[in-house]
């Protein structure tokens, strides 16, 4: 059986059965989601933003529908969340939402609710309409679209403390199709720290959309941290739209999975929208993983800054490829964008490549990538000390990548938590505790 | 204590070093001066174990080990420190992290047992203190965002706790204020014991007020070429180079 049918069989299983099933409103969506998806098939390597990474793999191995969530102990949780002391956690197991893990204390005018919960009390307001310009993986989750978080922060509420939300593969063996909708209203602000895990070492692949949108003014922190398994495929889509004045800061950490792709579309729409976007790829044994930005400045006097690093050591292979596209009119454009490349073994791979389409004439555009071994003057200054060879190579790599984390205050517990997994995902990073700059 | 026989080293086929001798005893302290491009840090990055550098002829040796044959790492454990002289910055890392892992390494070394942390802290708050720096430095990355003299006061702080046998300062005088200049030579002198000895490469009579060398070397071309007491200092900061003839003056031109 191919793929295609395969997900058309679990859709002909499942679909009676998925919240807001029955609805026009959101039968028609899944509907026309499948379609796509069985129109196109998985993104193939023929296509140029596909080119140096196959999902020919999945092809041979099709996982049902994870159709309910597998049970865990809060102790799991805990023990591998960013932010352990969080004050407000939405947990998702195998892509449902788990009340009984997750508390908030959300301020009046903030609202988290399970997309099921909704669903099911109010299917006529439908899911949103697939987009056409997202790969097919994108249809893929729409069709089993069964749950996941809508976040709505209404104009001018502040949410203070970060959100945490995890979604957590409880089963291996299984497809998982979480889906996120974030919505912040005029001046609104909001940090959302999104997190993927797996507790299980087994295969499964997590299909993850997610669809953010900030009105006038409004500022988000998103960040983001793939800690799967190594044995699980990730597939992540997140667009995000910025109207006029609007603030995204996105941070995306990929410090786990066996093959991990992760397409940010970024959408500046209004003036003064501002996008800075950080990212850190950890690439190690023979993982794969693909970040493709695209920032589309649409109006005039946008910014937008990307600062993507990457470390590939062993025989991992790693793909950065940043499109940043200024239209006709958006002049005072200033847009920027790093990739810088640590490259530790002989086999490891690296193909990093800017795309800059430019219809604007009054505009700042610069980009630059780089790929190069661990600095030199840094390893002697450390050895100088005593330091040992092995814990200086650990130490210049854990610089240069703890750079990405610059966006977060430091000495917040966020900051701290994202340190911890940072260092729990470098070779040798256990045993440098105490490394509070 | 250190030994140095006809030194000779190239960087890429360029000859930096050229014959270096040089007697270093316990107990004394030795500056060497002379021109810009002369060799001093390259024979300071040498002695510190830096790769990159040929060694075509000589030896070093180091409380009678072959020093060019250890890693920088075991140098460092054995008590050679060198103060360098564009202190690196580590973003990233904590100053108090390094700290702690270069006083452990030197006491597993040592063989005494590790410092814990509470020890480590009432130790290095100390000597903060006598540095006279703000302790906030402890928790910033390591000499990342530092001024030019507070990266030489943290060299010298990592000097009073690593408490070398044998201290390389490469122009650690540079670009210090007069206060911090007397601080870290308070610093320095606090380690000046019989056993202990440095060799201070410094550009200005200044800091040799502060500490007495026993003897006062001119390198230049790659080689010693004139070698004296701390009078000698003050001769050159009179008179330059130029008198001294050759390459001295060739140099320095
Ligand atoms: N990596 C290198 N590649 C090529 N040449 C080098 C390198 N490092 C040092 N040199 C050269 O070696 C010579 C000696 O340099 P060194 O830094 O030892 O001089 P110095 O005496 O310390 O000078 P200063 O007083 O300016 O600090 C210089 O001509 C320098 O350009
Ligand atoms: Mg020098």
């Amino acid at each position: 059986m191919s793929l295609v049918e395969h997900f058309g069989a679990e859709h002909a299983r499942l679909a009676a059965q998925l919240p807001g099933a029955g609805h026009p409103a959101v039968d028609s969506v899944r509907g026309a989601a499948l379609a796509r998806f069985r129109s196109q098939g998985l993104p193939q390597t023929r296509l140029e933003d596909w080119k140096y990474t196959s999902l020919a793999g999945l092809e041979h191995k099709p996982l049902p529908v994870a159709a309910s969530a597998g049970s865990l102990t809060a102790g799991q949780l805990a023990a591998q969340a960013a932010l352990p002391q969080a004050v407000h956690r939405l947990v998702f197991i195998d892509g449902h939402f788990a009340p009984e893990h997750s508390f908030h204390q959300l301020p009046a005018g903030a609202l988290a609710a399970s997309l099921a919960a909704r669903l099911a009390a109010a299917p006529q307001d439908g899911l949103p309409a697939d987009d056409p310009a997202a790969s097919a993986l994108s249809a893929l989750n729409l069709a089993f679209s069964a749950d996941g978080l809508e976040l709505e922060v209404a104009a001018g509420v502040v949410v203070e403390q970060p959100i945490l939300l995890l979604w957590v593969g409880s089963q291996p063996e299984h497809s998982t199709f979480p889906a996120l909708r974030v919505r912040l209203g005029q001046g609104a602000r909001a940090c959302l720290v999104e997190q993927h895990l797996s507790l299980h070492a087994g295969t499964a692949v997590n299909t993850a959309v997610a669809r953010i949108s900030l009105a006038g003014q409004a500022e988000l922190q998103h960040i983001k941290v793939q800690a799967e398994g190594p044995r699980v495929v990730h597939l992540s889509d997140c667009a995000v739209e910025l109207a006029a004045g609007a603030r995204l800061r996105s941070l995306v950490l990929a410090l786990g999975g066996q093959l991990g792709r992760e397409d940010l579309r970024i959408a500046l729409q209004g003036r003064n929208a501002a996008a800075e976007l950080d990212g850190l790829y950890l690439a190690r044994g023979r993982r794969h993983l693909d970040h493709h930005t695209t920032v589309v400045h649409a109006s005039p006097d946008c910014s937008s800054r990307q600062d993507y690093r990457g470390i590939i050591d062993d025989a991992a292979r790693a793909v950065f490829n940043g499109r940043v596209v200024v239209a006709r009119d958006a002049q005072h454009t200033d847009a920027q964008q790093t990739n810088a490349n640590l490259l530790l073994s002989d086999a490891a791979e690296i193909d990093t490549k800017p795309q800059l389409e430019i219809f604007a004439d009054d505009v700042r555009c610069s980009h630059g990538a780089t790929v190069g071994q661990l600095d030199a003057a840094e390893l002697f200054y450390l050895r100088s000390r005593g330091l040992d060879e092995a814990q200086a190579r650990t130490l210049v790599t854990f610089a240069f990548a703890a750079r990405c984390l610059a966006p977060v205050p430091a000495g917040t517990p966020l900051h701290d938590g994202l340190r911890r997994l940072l260092l729990a995902a470098l070779p040798g990073g256990e045993q440098l505790e105490n490394l509070t700059p | 204590m250190l030994e140095i026989r006809n030194l000779c080293a190239e960087i890429d086929g360029k000859a930096i070093l050229r014959g270096i001798d040089l007697d270093v005893k316990a107990g004394e302290v030795h500056a060497i001066m002379g021109p810009n491009g002369s060799g001093k840090s390259t024979l300071a990055s040498i002695l510190a174990g830096r790769d990159g550098y040929t060694i075509t002829a000589g030896s070093v040796r180091y409380q009678g080990q072959d020093l060019l044959a250890l890693p920088p790492e075991e140098r460092a454990r054995a008590g050679v420190f060198l103060a360098f002289q564009y202190p690196v910055e580590i973003p990233g890392v904590s100053n108090i992290y390094l700290l702690k892992a270069a006083v452990n390494a030197r006491r597993r070394h040592q063989g005494i047992p590790e410092l814990d942390a509470m020890d480590f802290l009432a130790l290095v708050k100390d000597r903060v203190r006598f540095m006279e720096m703000d302790e906030s430095m402890l928790y910033r990355a390591v000499n990342e965002g530092f001024s030019g003299g507070e990266k030489k006061r943290n060299e010298i702080l990592q000097m009073t706790l690593l408490e070398p046998t044998l201290a390389l300062l490469d122009e650690t005088d540079s670009g210090l204020d007069i206060d911090a200049l007397k601080v870290v030579s308070k610093g320095v002198n606090s380690l000046r014991t019989p056993e202990r000895a440095m060799i201070l490469v410094t550009h200005y009579q200044r800091l040799l007020d502060y500490i007495k060398p026993d003897c006062v070397h001119v390198l230049a071309g790659g080689r010693i070429v004139k070698s004296g007491g701390a009078e000698l200092a003050l001769e050159l900061e009179r008179q330059g180079y130029a008198w001294l003839g050759g390459e001295a003056a060739g140099v320095a031109r």
